[in-house]
């Protein structure tokens, strides 16, 4: 008699229940960046949300004045690279769109520079969104995207855009700059959407 | 309307294997072909434009005005080129 197979059994499952498929953990945080580090003093910072009919903008100490929230999350780079339980000091994404009325369903996410990419607004809310501006009780460094980077840790990396500027609404789920370079438009590291 | 229709029923063109040979011009080292930038206009060879390797793919850019010349992406056994801020490669024919 045949011994019994095994079956089916899926993808293997990583070790570490953490790591999404095709991750390792680092203790480091590589610096990724696709152009020029830019320096934005901080009287100068901006972020605005534009829906196409209103601009909402806050400069710095507008941003200082909102709830502050420390958030611990694992960050995944779709070049394969997580770092786990990232301590981070940023405002929620829910507390800028209070005030912000918008009928459509995707965002631009601009940074300075000229980086964009892409989310679906209900990927930004609920507690899945933060502008940051502290790492690990220090000032974010401009490295890492400070003075304020966005912080979408349930994405890979690409999404949570440094030297963040500010976020247009779209009727329509366009894709970034990463997104137009072939990689994945929506990108859940759990179910490795690294490419398109 | 159907896309056999949108095509145009002429004698006047050829389809695009006929560009195989003279595009064997463009076969040597581009790093000494000229581009133009399709943002601010100004030609350099791209050899001497800014290369970005610290990122998930390679990313050029022009040394006048920053902005991206191209970008070419490993993707496991697919090469992605986005060529759209070049608005001209020249080389000098063999």
């Amino acid at each position: 008699m045949a011994a019994p197979t095994r079956g089916f059994t899926g993808r293997p499952r990583n070790p570490d229940a953490n790591l999404p498929p095709g991750q390792y953990a680092t203790d480091g945080f590589p610096v990724l960046s696709a152009g020029p580090t830019p320096h934005v003093p901080l009287p100068d910072w901006t972020f605005e949300i534009d829906t196409g009919s209103a601009t909402h903008q806050w400069t710095w100490e507008q941003l200082q004045a909102l709830p502050q929230e420390n958030i611990t999350a694992d960050i995944h780079c779709v070049t394969r690279w997580s770092k786990l339980g990232t301590a981070w000091r940023g405002v929620s994404l829910d507390t800028l769109f209070e005030e912000v009325e918008s009928e459509a369903e995707y965002a631009m996410v601009h940074s300075y520079g000229d980086y964009t990419t892409n989310l679906p607004l209900e990927d930004l809310l609920d507690g899945k969104a933060w502008l940051v501006h502290e790492f690990e009780g220090e000032a974010l460094p401009s490295a890492h995207g400070g003075p304020v980077r966005l912080l979408v840790p349930h994405l890979y990396f690409w999404k949570s855009a440094k030297w963040v500027s500010g976020i247009r609404m779209m009727d329509q789920d366009l894709p970034g700059f990463w997104e137009v370079n072939g990689y994945h438009i929506y990108g859940d590291p759990w179910r490795e959407e690294r490419y398109s | 309307m159907d896309s056999a229709d949108q095509h145009p029923h002429d004698h006047d063109h050829l389809d695009g294997n006929a560009l195989a040979g003279a595009l064997e011009q463009f076969m040597v080292d581009l790093t000494s072909a000229r581009c133009t930038c399709a943002h601010c206009g100004s030609s350099s060879a791209l050899g001497a434009a800014l290369l970005y390797t610290h990122a998930p793919g390679m990313v050029l850019r022009c040394p006048t005005c920053t902005s991206v010349l191209l970008c070419l992406s490993d993707q496991e056994g697919r090469q992605v080129l986005t060529v759209d801020g070049i608005r001209q490669f020249a080389v000098t024919s063999r």
